[in-house]
């Protein structure tokens, strides 16, 4: 027999023991890999189905505020043209009749058809699909700036940017709701927005003169507010991939919000 | 050693000491370990029992042979507990990198160094009185050797743990 000798037994069982040891050393590290890796799917599994959730809860609510925003422009806008229009008409048959009272009543009109108007485009921004993002947000601005509440400026380096309908939708979205902010809980009288693209992701800089939070806090914000906003721009940027950053001083006399968002969806 | 050769006891007495030191140590090292694993009291309990063994065999063994069994109880002791910290591994794994784990290294060294020389230790007056086969001691000096090894590297991941 090849293995005569019990010393050589010993060395050959220490061998195998060393080798079974070895292997099962191996196997538990290989294990562990294996669970990582698979863990890492899990997440990251979860993530892509929250986010797909989040932009149906999203695509539902934007579809809720198109039929709203289309009804008040179609429907309500022009019944209201109409009653105007009809009291118009009264005023020019009927001179002796109380005209002060018609005449408010119109005022009242006018300004009630141009709410109609502004809440609707603010629903459902038409000129987003018409005419694209920088069109819509020129357009937003433009109503910002007739409320004489705060001035805004804008600055494109590019001229048509490229995005889906989707994406677009939610950027407009996001910067509506960070104007809107700076005017209301900032008290903002001057905002510049600047968009430019750099190599494949979307740059918007947001500066205004108003009160702004740190990054910190719109991290604390986002865990223990019950405010929507926050949570709604959040939200958005994650189905963009996107990020925000805030400046850390509060005490600036300028402060600057920036998005960053890759132009290519990530799914 | 002076305080044995006073007493003229031998040196084979310090070996007796260093395993139980040693046993004492790793039941220590491994109840922290090894804190959520069923049964692990029982396991404790049983170390002690092992220690009064040791202490007899120290004590009741003719001093002019080795007795290698409170090395083999030992390492057949460790060697369970090693085998316990896998399967604890294995059923409950943490998600992260069970290579930059000082527990691991250590576990991975007493395994190695415990599981391997079972043989040899249980063989071992018998390559004393044989007198042949010597060069058996040099693997088992090896295996002490990748023990410590193993060892330096789980102290090196504790470190960097630490400063991390």
């Amino acid at each position: 027999m090849f293995i005569s000798s019990p010393e050589k037994l010993i060395f050959l069982g220490t061998l195998l023991l060393c080798l079974f040891i070895g292997g099962l050393i191996v196997f538990v590290v290989i294990h562990r890999k294996r669970i990582i890796l698979l863990e890492k799917d899990k997440i990251n599994f979860e993530r892509v189905f929250q986010l797909y959730l989040s932009e149906a809860v999203i695509n539902s609510q934007e579809n809720e505020r198109k039929s709203i925003g289309n009804e008040l422009h179609d429907e309500v806008g022009p019944l209201l043209t109409a009653v105007q229009l009809g009291l118009r008409s009264y005023l020019n048959r009927e001179p002796n009749c109380n005209h002060s009272e018609i005449k408010s009543a119109i005022n009242n009109l006018d300004l009630a058809i141009n709410q109609v108007r502004n809440i609707s485009h603010i629903l459902h921004p038409a000129a987003l699909e018409n005419f694209g993002l920088n069109h819509a947000i020129e357009d937003f601005c433009n109503l910002i700036n007739n409320t004489s509440a705060c001035k805004i400026s804008l600055g494109f380096d590019d001229y048509q940017i490229d995005l889906d309908p989707f994406r677009m939708l939610m950027l407009y979205r996001i910067l509506q709701e960070l104007v809107i902010n700076a005017i209301k809980h900032g008290n903002a009288k001057s905002i510049h927005i600047n968009i430019k693209t750099e190599n494949d992701l979307l740059i918007v800089n947001i500066l205004h003169n108003g009160i702004c939070f740190t990054m910190q806090e719109y991290l604390d914000l986002l865990k223990n507010s019950d405010g929507l906003g926050l949570k709604n721009i959040q939200h958005r940027l994650n189905i963009l991939n996107g990020n925000i950053a805030y400046a850390d001083n509060r005490n600036l006399a300028n402060q600057i919000i920036e998005l960053r968002i890759p132009l290519a969806s990530n799914f | 050693m002076l305080i044995l050769s006073g007493v003229k006891i031998n040196n084979i007495f310090l070996i007796y000491l260093l395993t139980g030191f040693e046993l004492i140590f790793l039941i220590k090292y491994f109840s922290n370990l090894l804190e959520n694993v069923r049964w692990i009291g029982s396991w404790k309990s049983l170390a002690i029992l092992f220690l009064l063994l040791i202490s007899t065999f120290a004590i009741k063994h003719p001093q002019a042979y080795i007795n290698p069994n409170p090395q083999i109880i030992e390492g057949l002791y460790i060697t369970f507990l090693c085998l316990l910290f896998f399967n604890k591994e294995l059923k409950h794994p943490k998600y992260t990198n069970i290579l930059i784990e000082p527990s691991f290294w250590f576990v991975v060294g007493f395994l190695f160094y415990y599981g391997c020389s079972l043989l040899i230790l249980l063989s071992t007056n018998y390559f004393f009185e044989a007198e042949k086969f010597i060069y058996v001691w040099n693997i088992h000096n090896l295996l002490y050797l990748i023990k410590n090894i193993f060892l330096i590297v789980g102290l090196i991941c504790l470190s960097r743990l630490q400063k991390s």
